[in-house]
């Protein structure tokens, strides 16, 4: 036998102690020891660490299981003390609960806001190993993505490359007339698609067959509810639906209606190759422009990244000339949130939301630390009797945070009482559409399991802490200073608890602020007052004049334009060079084809040249293959095309279309003011506009504000004339508007309501803390008034303290809210001055110091005018 | 009063091996001996629960030791059976060879 000793690996030798019982403590860690050594000298050093560990690995529990055991008698008499101190301190109980449980409640409805929005598109059986393929252009001054790829694509990459086994292209084409008999609607959920969609995705039928489905040309698929609304009880099934006025399809299979938690969600499925019919033959061959969605699902094991590059040489080899097109794949079930090209979700306001639900949870916890370790002295004798009869010192705390657990697990039932309550207000506010049956699910029970031991502990600990380590002589000679322990820790507690909801104060009114900014932002177009028609795809390409005339010839409407895109959502771009650039440079422009009217109905400003006008024959654009010497068109720019022209003079500048085999020509006629013709989280982008009078998909009325109900009849009577077929199909403008903030709209009602609470249940704490000092001291303020004290200095007395720590709340919470709003700021192109908000924290301030006031007030008022007789009378 | 009743097997070995070592029946002689006499590793653990359960309920008793430099200087303790103990060991023994008596191995012979 050697004599060295050897010493056992630290880590595992340090957790072990924890777990070892304190008093039997240097004899099992000596037989740990004499046996680790044994076993080196016998097997070598690693067998030993082996050994060790595995050892602690089973120890822990058999210790635990064990300690278990023995504290049940003791955890019946902790059961009974509990429930006896509950009953017995009701107001005190009753704060504590509410304010556990409605910080419970908000974190619980806030983790279900952010779950759902993860779980987009996660139905989808295959969700992990189907991507779309992106588009970013690298050569272009800035880089775009797009979710669009060129049609060819996805079937070739399933043919070239191994891991690809399937395929669904999906082209959206919206506003398309569909039709049974006189049934006719307009559907913005009509997609053209592979056959393999079926195949891919999980759209599960409940009639047809899943294989032949879309196999024949024309057939078509449709959800339930479209069944159900041109069907009625009719089975679908070999119906014929005829979209366009001209596409007869055969309803082969009817696919479940979609949960709500998708972005791909077609109502109709039609195959792809009927969109032959409708484009050039050009269109299934065309590498360079983008027209659909392209989805690959591969084989099960494949890496993604490998396939990636593997499409993205396929993709070279196709395109002639190197494009600087690179092409990358999105998992479906990361789409919502995490795509790198516009994500549909909002990860950030997600971010801000959990750490808000985390914050008023911390809230709730310190409410309960607070009254606990206030109401300790209470506790204090009983703690001084156990602990005299032999309670150790581990016991008293397992004792407090068992208390704890009680009161959470009491909270968190009520809590759930309360996210069942609350949960359709909470749909409404979101738009989302969460279901209670969702509650119940693994990974929710487990992330309430998991609050629950969060709250418990946290909020049990430092209680517990300190009512262990009282000294039994003292407390039970009754000399020891009743609730001094810890009153700076409380402070610290009610400073901090002040501090965030003050922070949430801040942030509900700074999001307000740059919401109003957003809405009320001078756009460059007027928006109000123009009520927009959707035209038809097929009659969008006749002349409006005879509409429009006598549509002017009323003195109601002020003006009438049609364009191809509205001005606040023009979304096609492509690229262009132009006259004077240097080799090879080309910027990404954004376009609209637009009337003669257009710049003057919206009230678009010109900063030079001309509009668009009859007068001048070579401003309309030449729609197909205008050769030779005519293809030289006008067009008008916006400022920032021009400034990024690095143009002077722009007029009669020439622009050329760089995808354009031709190499079109355009002159520059004029320049007009930029307007923001998208979501103001975006700077605005080069736009130029073309003049066409055969692409009307919206024809823009606008029109005074008063008698509009008489002025949209005498619209829709004229519509009707003129368009008889085309069904009254209109909206505002402005509403349109409205809905591109939905997001942050919603994020500011969230706000509202759970700063509210935070700070509600914050008022809670400091309403027991308030009503406790109001006892503690009652003896004091008796004699205080027996002295003269007059009942208002007494509440000066109580809320001069209070005060002071509100007031010193502020001083931490303004830099916070300060760098969060920045920071949040920073991520909106147009966003407000936040140094010209600072009134707002001041606000804020105020707001929390006098609600604080008003709930101490209410307490010292009480507390002011007792009987100073019956306080002194008691001994 | 029947004594060995709250007694799972695994004590009744461990029990067993303190009796057997008598005076040097120290946790890990005895993790020693349960691995001589039943083949299989014993965890420190699955030793020391039964071990501290039956001192507490008064089966054994508990004796400090030396220290030794190969336990890194802290002392052993020694576990001794106490005379409830002993009386329990022995109603075992007496259970068990009154069950035995008559009859043979039941394992198959060969």
């Amino acid at each position: 036998m050697g004599k060295r000793f050897h010493r056992p690996p630290r880590i595992p030798s340090w957790v072990l102690r924890r777990f070892i019982p304190e008093s039997d403590n240097t004899f099992l860690s000596g037989d740990f020891d004499e046996v680790y050594n044994n076993i080196l000298e016998k097997r070598g050093r690693t067998a030993a660490r082996r050994w060790y560990w595995i050892q602690l690995l089973c120890w822990i529990p058999l210790i635990l299981w064990n300690s278990m055991r023995w504290s049940m008698t003791m955890f019946k008499n902790y059961l009974k003390i509990t429930l006896r101190n509950l009953r017995r301190q009701k107001a005190y109980s009753l704060i504590n609960i509410a304010g556990l449980s409605v910080g419970i409640a908000c974190a619980m409805l806030i983790f279900l806001v952010v779950r759902y929005e993860f779980t987009y598109e996660c139905f989808h059986e295959n969700a992990d190993r189907i991507f779309r393929i992106n588009i970013e252009h690298t050569k272009l001054e800035r880089n775009y993505s797009s979710r669009y790829s060129p049609v060819p694509l996805a079937p070739a990459m399933c043919e070239e490359i191994p891991e690809v086994t399937h395929f669904a292209r999906i082209a959206e084409l919206r506003q398309i007339q569909v039709a049974y008999g006189d049934r006719k609607f307009y559907e913005e959920n009509v997609r053209f698609v592979d056959p393999g969609i079926l195949e891919m995705f999980t759209f599960p039928l409940i009639a047809g067959d899943k294989n032949t489905a879309l196999s024949d040309l024309h057939s078509i698929v449709i959800t339930e509810e479209m069944a159900v609304k041109y069907f009625g009880k009719e089975d679908p099934l070999g119906k014929t639906l005829v979209l366009l006025n001209r596409m007869p399809l055969w309803v082969k299979g009817v696919i479940k209606n979609h949960p709500a938690s998708t972005n791909i969600h077609p109502d109709f499925l039609v195959p792809l190759e009927n969109l032959r019919a409708l484009f050039d033959d050009n269109f299934f061959d065309n590498w360079v422009s983008q027209q659909l969605f392209s989805f690959v699902m591969l084989a099960e094991g494949a890496s993604a990244a490998e396939a990636e590059a593997k499409i993205q040489h396929a993709f070279n080899r196709h395109v002639r000339q190197d494009d600087g097109r690179l092409l990358s794949l999105d998992r479906l079930n990361r789409m919502h949130l995490f795509s790198d090209t516009a994500p549909t979700g909002n990860i950030d306001s997600l971010v801000i939301l959990l750490a808000v639900g985390g914050l008023i949870l911390l809230i709730a916890c310190i409410n309960f630390m607070n009254l606990a370790t206030a109401r300790s002295a209470k506790r204090a004798r009983e703690v001084g009797l156990r602990k005299v009869v032999g309670a150790a010192k581990r016991q008293l705390i397992r004792q407090f945070i068992g208390e704890s657990l009680i009161y959470t697990a009491i909270s968190m039932v009520l809590a759930l009482f309360l996210v069942h309550v609350f949960l359709p207000v909470l749909n409404g506010l979101t738009g989302q559409s969460l279901v209670l049956s969702q509650i119940y699910q693994k990974c929710i029970l487990a992330s309430m399991a998991g609050i629950f031991l969060f709250v418990g502990f946290v909020s049990g600990c430092y209680p517990a802490f300190i009512l262990s380590s009282v000294q039994p002589t003292t407390i039970l000679r009754g000399t020891m200073e009743t609730g001094k322990q810890g009153v700076l820790f409380r402070k610290i507690l009610v400073v901090a608890q002040f501090a965030i909801s003050i922070i949430l104060i801040i942030s509900t009114m700074i999001f307000g602020r740059q919401l109003n900014f957003l809405l009320s932002k001078n756009l460059g177009f007027k928006k109000d007052g123009i009520v927009v028609i959707r035209n038809d795809r097929s009659t969008s390409r006749q002349t409006l004049q005879p509409l429009k005339s006598e549509l002017l010839s009323d003195s109601r409407v002020l003006g009438v334009a049609g364009s191809q895109m509205l001005p606040s959502s023009i979304g096609m771009y492509n690229t262009v060079t132009w006259e004077g650039a240097l080799e090879g440079r080309e910027i990404s422009i954004m376009f609209n084809r637009v009337d003669y009217d257009f710049l003057k109905t919206f009230e678009i400003g010109l900063v030079a040249g001309r509009q668009f006008s009859p007068e001048f024959p070579g401003d309309m654009r030449a729609e197909s293959g205008a050769g030779g010497m005519e293809n030289s068109r006008s067009i008008i720019i916006n400022e920032e095309a021009m400034r990024q022209f690095g143009w002077e003079n722009p007029i009669g500048k020439k622009v050329i279309e760089s995808y354009d085999e031709e190499r079109t020509h355009y002159n520059v006629v004029g320049v007009i003011k930029d307007f923001h013709f998208n979501s103001l989280r975006e700077s605005i982008r080069p736009l130029k506009l073309f003049c066409s009078t055969s692409n009307n998909r919206y024809i823009s009325v606008k029109i005074p504000l008063k008698d509009l109900d008489e002025t949209l009849k005498f619209i829709k009577r004229t519509w009707k004339r003129h368009y008889p077929d085309v069904p009254f199909d209109y909206f505002f403008l402005d509403r349109v508007f409205e809905q591109t903030y939905q997001a942050e709209t919603s994020l500011k009602k969230l706000f509202h309501y759970f700063s509210g609470l935070a700070v509600f249940i914050g008022c809670l704490g400091l309403l027991g803390l308030a009503s406790y000092a109001a006892e503690r001291r009652s003896k004091e303020i008796g004699i205080r008034k027996v002295l003269g004290a007059s009942s208002q200095q007494i509440v000066m007395l109580l809320s001069k303290d209070f005060s002071r720590w509100v007031l010193a709340a502020n001083i931490f919470a303004w830099p916070a809210a300060y760098f969060a709003m920045r920071s949040w700021l920073g991520g909106y192109a147009y966003r407000i001055n936040l140094n010209s908000q600072l009134v707002y924290f001041f606000l804020a301030g105020a707001a929390a110091l006098s609600i604080a006031l008003i709930t101490v007030a209410f307490q010292s008022v009480k507390a002011a005018l007792t009987d100073p007789v019956k306080c002194m009378k008691v001994e | 009063m029947t004594t060995t009743n709250y007694l799972t097997r695994k004590e009744e070995l461990i029990l067993l091996a303190v009796h057997k070592l008598g005076d040097s029946a120290s946790l890990v002689r005895v993790l020693e001996v349960l691995y001589e006499s039943t083949g299989r590793e014993w965890t420190m653990g699955n030793v020391y629960v039964p071990l501290d359960r039956m001192t507490k309920l008064g089966y054994l008793k508990t004796r400090i030791g030396e220290s030794t430099a190969r336990r890194g200087g802290k002392a052993v303790r020694y576990y001794t059976l106490t005379r409830f103990g002993k009386e329990s060991l022995s109603e075992l023994k007496r259970i068990h060879d009154t069950m035995w008596n008559g009859i043979t191995d039941p394992a198959p012979e060969n």
